[in-house]
Formats: structure tokens, C-alpha cells, sequence
């Protein structure tokens, strides 16, 4: 392999930074990931959000007045929706297993493909929920139709993107996977 | 045991830069990601019983977590006719014209003809690649054969058509 031994010392004398042990220390803390970081502000504001439309649900939103499978619709939808949040920053927290870099691959590729399910089918229960509440006794006529399916098409588009980015990490990882059988 | 880590991590902090290097474009992405890397190899610590090297832990703990995290798409942006180089983003790095030249050649490889060849390039034999990532010896034998021959047409395309 003597042409790939002429770039070893230059891969093993290469330069690079050097960060302190005061921020490598840093780095141990959730907090400070920037991922996770995310996760918990998204986390407070859909908590935030939830809350306030809890405290209007009877004056505002005349929550008592809508059929019972509206209003259970739509706390389940809002249950998910942060279960599915809870979900990622646990396999964030938690580290993949395995002995050799195959098995945590597939560890890996098998935690994207929950995350990837929960995120489909979350975000469709909390979308149905919102829909069924605001729609269980509304008269709808011809421009309302219409307003409802813009709303449902604007849902699915956002669905479709959001599965096709899952997908396309998915097989990247698949592809990587698939070099090490 | 988190001071004990630290130290771990400053004295092979190399190993995680280099592989920021080779599996993101970008500076503030490889930023994230090595901090990812600390993060997942922190988390992963408490069940690392000394069976094998510091090294080979590290390696696989910073090459599933290059290859499975998120990393955002974006258009490569090369600013080199554009800019003065002393604004040059690259600049700040100060790395030799042979050493971007490699890693740059490293980063068109596959994500996981990237994780074998930093394997051998850090000095790791056969049995020890094995071992670190799940191939047989003869596997690791036979894809090295053919990263050399990819890298020999990425850092010399006129020379590798003759």
C-alpha cells in the first residue's frame, strides 16, 4: 500500500486546532450541546404554547362546547407532539451500542428509523387533533371547503418534506451500512 | 472520572479534528460536530473498561457519530478567486498546501471508504481495523486497494487516464 504510506505522515503530522480542556469540559454538558440546546427551547415554547391555549380553552376557544372526540383528539395530537420531542433528545442523551463500528451503525440506523416513524405519525395526530377541534362545529360551506383543504394540502406538503429528508438520511446511512457487510 | 476524560480527549483531540475535517465542508459544522463527538464519547465513558486502546474507542465512537448525525446541505462556496487570502476562511486553519490537497481528496471519498482509510493513515494495522470496524482483514484489504486507486484519480486525474 506504498502510495497510501506516503500520506501517512502527513496525516498524522497534520495541523490542527487545539481546544482547551476548559471547553472540551464544556462540551461533556447538555447544555451546552447545540442540538439539544434547540430541542429544550422548542421544548419550553410548545409547553408555553400549550399552556396558554389551555388557559383560553373555555372563553377563548370554547373548549367544554366541542364534541368529546375533538377535545380527545386534540389533547392526544398534543401528547404525541411532545412525546416526539422527548423521543429525540433521549437517543441523543442515551449512547449507541456496539462492540465494532458496524453494530453501532446499525444501532444508529435503527434509532433514525423510530425517529423518523414518530415524527410522520406525531405530527399527523397533533394536525388531526388541531383540525378536528377547530372544525367539529363549524357549518362549512364552499369557501370554507376550501379553506379546510388549503389547510389539509399545506399539512401534507410539509408532511411529504418532512418524510423525504428522513428518507434521504436514512439511505445514506443504509448505504454506509451496507459497505461494512 | 470527568477529569480523567478531559485529559483523554485534549491529548487525542487530533483524532476528532481530523475526522471533522474529512466528513464536513464547512468550519462551523465541524465545530458542532466535534463537540457532538465529545459529547457522545462523554456519554459513552462510564462503560469503557480500558479492553481496548483510548484510540480505537475514540475512532469508533467519532466515525458513527460523523456518519449517522444530521449535517446540514448547503452549497460548497469556494471564495478563493473572490477574496483576498488573508480573508480567506480557510486562512485561519493555516494548513500546508499538501495537507488540504489530502484532505480535500479524503472528503470526495464515501463515508465509509473515509472511516477505513483514517484508520490506516492514523497507523492502525489490519487486525486492529477488524476489530475497530466489523470487516474481515481480507475486506479491509481489498477496499484499501481500491481507495488508493480512487484517491490516485482524484489527486492526479491526467496522470491515473494514462
Amino acid at each position: 500500500m506504498k502510495e497510501l504510506d506516503d500520506f501517512k505522515a502527513t496525516w498524522q503530522d497534520s495541523t490542527s486546532q487545539n481546544t482547551s480542556g476548559t471547553a472540551i469540559q464544556g462540551m461533556t454538558k447538555a447544555g451546552k450541546h447545540p442540538v439539544l440546546r434547540r430541542l429544550r427551547l422548542k421544548f419550553f415554547i410548545q409547553i408555553a404554547a400549550l399552556t396558554a391555549f389551555l388557559l383560553l380553552y373555555r372563553d377563548a376557544f370554547d373548549g367544554p362546547e366541542k364534541p368529546l372526540y375533538a377535545q380527545v383528539a386534540l389533547i392526544v395530537g398534543a401528547i404525541l407532539f411532545l412525546f416526539n420531542d422527548l423521543l429525540g433528545v433521549l437517543f441523543l442523551i442515551r449512547p449507541v451500542h456496539g462492540a465494532q463500528l458496524k453494530d453501532q451503525l446499525q444501532n444508529s440506523l435503527h434509532r433514525m428509523r423510530i425517529l423518523a416513524r414518530s415524527s410522520a405519525i406525531c405530527s399527523s395526530a397533533f394536525a388531526l387533533g388541531v383540525l378536528l377541534f377547530f372544525t367539529s362545529v363549524i357549518a362549512f360551506d364552499t369557501a370554507k371547503y376550501m379553506i379546510l383543504a388549503g389547510m389539509v394540502a399545506t399539512f401534507l406538503f410539509a408532511l411529504f418534506f418532512s418524510i423525504r429528508i428522513w428518507q434521504k438520511r436514512i439511505r445514506r446511512l443504509q448505504n454506509s451500512l451496507r459497505d461494512f457487510d | 472520572m470527568e477529569r480523567e476524560f478531559v485529559q483523554a480527549i485534549e491529548e487525542n483531540q487530533a483524532i476528532i479534528h481530523k475526522i471533522c475535517r474529512i466528513y464536513r465542508d464547512r468550519p462551523e459544522d465541524r465545530e458542532d460536530l466535534f463537540q457532538e463527538i465529545v459529547f457522545q464519547c462523554w456519554r459513552a465513558y462510564p462503560k469503557f473498561q480500558g479492553r481496548s486502546k483510548f484510540s480505537s474507542w475514540l475512532y469508533r465512537i467519532a466515525l458513527n457519530t460523523a456518519m449517522a448525525s444530521y449535517r446540514k446541505q448547503s452549497p460548497p462556496i469556494d471564495l478563493h478567486g473572490s477574496l483576498p487570502d488573508r480573508l480567506h476562511p480557510m486562512a485561519a486553519e493555516e494548513t500546508s498546501e499538501n495537507e488540504e490537497r489530502l484532505f480535500q481528496a479524503l472528503r470526495q471519498l464515501k463515508d465509509s471508504e473515509k472511516a477505513i482509510v483514517s484508520l490506516y493513515l492514523e497507523g492502525f494495522n489490519y487486525r486492529e481495523m477488524a476489530e475497530i470496524t466489523g470487516l474481515t482483514e481480507n475486506n479491509i484489504g481489498v477496499r484499501l486497494n481500491r481507495i488508493k486507486h480512487k484517491l490516485k484519480q482524484i489527486l492526479n486525474p491526467k496522470a491515473s487516464k494514462q
